[in-house]
């Protein structure tokens, strides 16, 4: 991990958790728009939106992670993501801020192993609480794996 | 309640007249109109408000009623007197004529600025199309015209002549004889005679730009070069694109998002026409202002896909040399006949479909038609006559493909689907001819005896098959041994519109696309029956055809489904059960995007009235799920 991961990230709730995402991979944060499932895919796409006159895949982060399924809140909203030309959007249980991050606040991530290790970039402290740095590209592009490890397994 | 009645005969002539009508689309308009009103008349409350609508769709029907018919009977273009093929002379004339002004336009542009290396490709490009098709032809003078311009040209390609002053002028003369020439041919239909000014024109075109090569062009060289044509003068300078006058030249991307937007534009309308207050007795006015600015949303829609169609002309052309070309090589006499190449087809289409109709015309001439000593002695002419023909029906268009040879042969057929062990042989004595004649359509399933240079060779007709499906088309067969085989494709009017049927699985919508729907009915209980307790059929027009239910895939409902869509996709009739029936729609088809993976019976969607998304189904990718999913006895007939 040679280069500086300090910047702006984009950091929202999941479960109990906290997670951080790189400001510039994000387009824009709209609220949970009606989904239509798309029969056949894996569990955690949820379906596709229409966002103003463009289909918009979106993806369940809770799902992706094997987290515990929640309730859409109120506070639940969609995070359109762009990564490697595509754009996706991602369903969080609420976006907290943005915030800059220095060199200081940034741990490399924890030994882990799998799919977990690699979609995190680093661990961050912030207000005394610890936000996991994701690696959104992994995350958004790996998103057969769960499925293949499944049916590996 | 008698309006309603009313409402119901007079939508069943709206259907009448569309099925005669299908080729004028003015009357089309008016008569989608006229739906429109009707179908608003039917959800209005009130009787006056029903009343107007009502009166309001006559007066639009009334256009489309037989006793006042306005479709004018197509002008019958003079015969040829001579060898012509008219088919090809109107193509050749019409090409010429763009052609000669594109290239016009050009060298004009180039004496402006002898530099643009393009407009010099365009000119060449333009006399050697012409020379081409006017060497197929045998138009003497002005295959000899647009040659020697070729080689001046040529000469000004390569540097050793720059298109100033005298050359362009003998370039000009040239467009002008040709254009002459041209105009000989579409009045007389004969092939013109020389020129009187030929050689000298010859002349100049050979001589052209010897001795010194002009730095600057004279003020005289110019007036001179101008002068023939008075239209695309304005081309010399601001026109860079070369576009004659009568048509502009729109970058691909903008008119596909001009489409786009004119698509939102059709649902957020609907979504107005939809709102519970339009409806109300309150607002007549507002529904009826609603309904105005619909037509012409619709109006605008009609328009803006009109700008993606082309004329088949082109296509059917390149068939016109397949088949001189396979039949020379063949050593059989085939006479091709082409009919409703005016027929337009979504422009995306034509490059897709281009292919396989090679392909198919390669086969029918090579495996198809007979050679002459066969066709004598079966009693038939010795020339055998293959016919592509086109038009264009209310939600399709419809290419069919003829031939007058020895048809298709059933027992062959079926002993090689057992040879290749596809079916048994005790299945095969029962199967309807429409199913055997299927089987080419299979990958790898080829009835030939000699793998021939032309066809055999692996390219079989599956590729055709899949290849009009990707176009949500199908492609039927129809055949009588010895007598000859006609394919028939069906394709959709447009790829970015697509007519469908909003169905309803539990709580989700899909559109299934009108061009694959053969009926949809509501089987009573003794028709629907299943088989070994697994497979469920339902009974057809007399046959039973395999049920499948939308909800086991879909995962959208418990219910089974009390409708069955009765599907078509060129595999035989297949009932797919759902809940409801919601209505036809015609929908913007959208990619779900690379950022899903692709599931294959889902083959886009489409924003639907209320904005929310509803995902068209790919009607044989969805047959084809069902059949891998489905168990043994559903294949039973």
């Amino acid at each position: 991990m040679q280069t500086s991961l300090a910047g702006k990230y984009l950091t929202f709730a999941l479960a109990n958790e906290e997670y951080g995402v790189e400001v510039l991979k994000v387009q824009e944060i709209i609220r949970l728009l009606p989904i239509t499932p798309v029969p056949e895919v894996p569990a955690h796409y949820r379906g596709v939106i229409n966002l103003r006159g463009k289909i918009l895949p979106v993806i369940d982060l809770r799902t992706r992670f094997g987290l515990p399924i929640g309730e859409a809140t109120d506070k639940s909203c969609i995070v359109v993501m762009r990564t490697g030309g595509t754009t996706r959007g991602v369903i969080v249980d609420r976006v907290i801020e943005v915030m800059k991050l220095e060199d200081s606040m940034i741990e490399p991530p924890p030994d882990l192993c799998g799919d977990v290790r690699a979609s995190l970039l680093a661990l961050a402290k912030a207000d005394g609480r610890i936000k996991l740095l994701l690696d959104i590209d992994h995350v958004l592009r790996d998103v057969a794996a769960p499925a293949a490890e499944r049916a590996a397994g | 309640m008698t309006e309603h009645v009313e409402i119901e005969e007079l939508l069943f002539e709206v259907a009448d007249l569309r099925e005669a009508h299908a080729k004028a689309p003015a009357i089309l308009r008016c008569l989608d109109g006229a739906e429109s009103q009707l179908m608003a008349a039917m959800n209005v409350a009130g009787t006056a408000a029903c009343r107007g609508l009502i009166d309001a769709a006559l007066r639009l029907l009334q256009v489309a009623r037989p006793e006042i018919e306005v479709e004018a009977a197509p002008v019958a273009a003079p015969p040829p007197a001579d060898d012509l093929d008219p088919e090809l002379l109107d193509s050749f004339l019409n090409e010429s004529i763009e052609y000669l002004a594109e290239a016009e336009s050009s060298v004009l542009r180039l004496e402006a600025d002898p530099r643009l290396k393009d407009a010099i490709d365009q000119i060449f490009r333009a006399f050697h199309t012409v020379k081409g098709t006017a060497a197929f032809l045998e138009l003497d003078s002005i295959t000899e015209v647009a040659h020697r311009s070729e080689n001046l040209l040529s000469r000004a390609r390569n540097g050793e002549v720059v298109l100033a002053g005298g050359a362009a002028s003998a370039v000009l003369s040239a467009i002008d004889v040709l254009k002459a020439l041209v105009g000989e041919l579409k009045t007389t239909r004969c092939r013109p005679g020389r020129p009187a000014n030929l050689a000298q024109l010859l002349a100049a075109l050979d001589s052209a730009g010897e001795g010194a090569v002009p730095p600057r062009l004279e003020p005289a060289a110019a007036e001179q070069a101008v002068a023939p044509s008075a239209a695309p003068v304005a081309a010399g300078s601001a026109h860079a694109d070369g576009e004659s006058a009568d048509s502009v030249r729109v970058r691909v991307d903008r008119l596909d998002r001009l489409i786009d937007g004119v698509g939102e534009l059709v649902i957020a309308q609907s979504m107005v026409a939809a709102d519970p207050s339009v409806g109300k007795e309150a607002s007549r006015e507002l529904l009826k202002k609603v309904a105005h600015a619909g037509k012409i949303v619709r109006e605008l829609q009609d328009l803006a896909m009109s700008l993606r169609m082309v004329p088949l002309r082109a296509t059917f052309q390149k068939l016109a040399r397949v088949v001189r070309d396979a039949s020379r090589k063949l050593g059989k006499h085939v006479q091709f006949v082409t009919e409703g190449s005016e027929t337009e087809i979504d422009r995306g289409m034509v490059d897709v479909i281009g292919d396989p109709l090679v392909h198919m015309v390669r086969n029918a001439c090579d495996h198809g038609l007979e050679t002459s000593a066969q066709r004598l002695a079966a009693g038939k002419s010795s020339a055998g006559t293959l016919t592509v023909r086109s038009h264009q029906s209310a939600e399709s268009v419809v290419i069919e493909l003829i031939d007058d040879g020895r048809g298709l042969d059933r027992e062959k057929i079926l002993a090689r689907a057992v040879k290749q062990e596809l079916i048994t042989a005790d299945q095969a004595a029962g199967l309807p001819d429409a199913d055997v004649y299927r089987m080419i359509f299979l990958p790898g399933f080829s009835t030939s005896e000699k793998v021939t240079d032309m066809s055999g060779r692996g390219v079989g007709m599956d590729v055709v098959r899949r290849a009009v499906e990707s176009l949500s088309g199908r492609i039927e067969i129809d055949s009588t041994l010895g007598q000859g085989t006609t394919f028939r494709i069906r394709l959709p009017l447009t790829l970015a519109i697509t007519d469908g049927m909003l169905v309803r699985v539990g709580d989700q919508r899909f559109i299934i696309p009108t061009v694959s729907i053969a009926m949809s009915m509501r089987p009573a209980p003794d028709q629907l029956f299943s088989v070994g307790g697994a497979g469920r059929m339902v009974a057809f027009r007399g046959r039973t055809i395999p049920v499948f239910r939308l909800s086991d895939l879909s995962k959208s409902g418990d219910e089974p489904g009390s409708l069955a869509v009765v599907l078509n996709d060129g595999d035989g009739h297949t009932a797919v059960l759902v809940d409801e029936i919601l209505g036809k729609q015609q929908v913007v088809t959208k990619t779900l995007g690379d950022g899903i993976p692709a599931t294959r019976w889902i083959a886009g969607g489409a924003i639907l009235g209320d904005g929310r998304v509803g995902l068209i189904i790919d009607p044989s990718n969805l047959l084809a799920r069902f059949r891998e999913s489905g168990s043994e006895t559903t294949f039973l007939r």
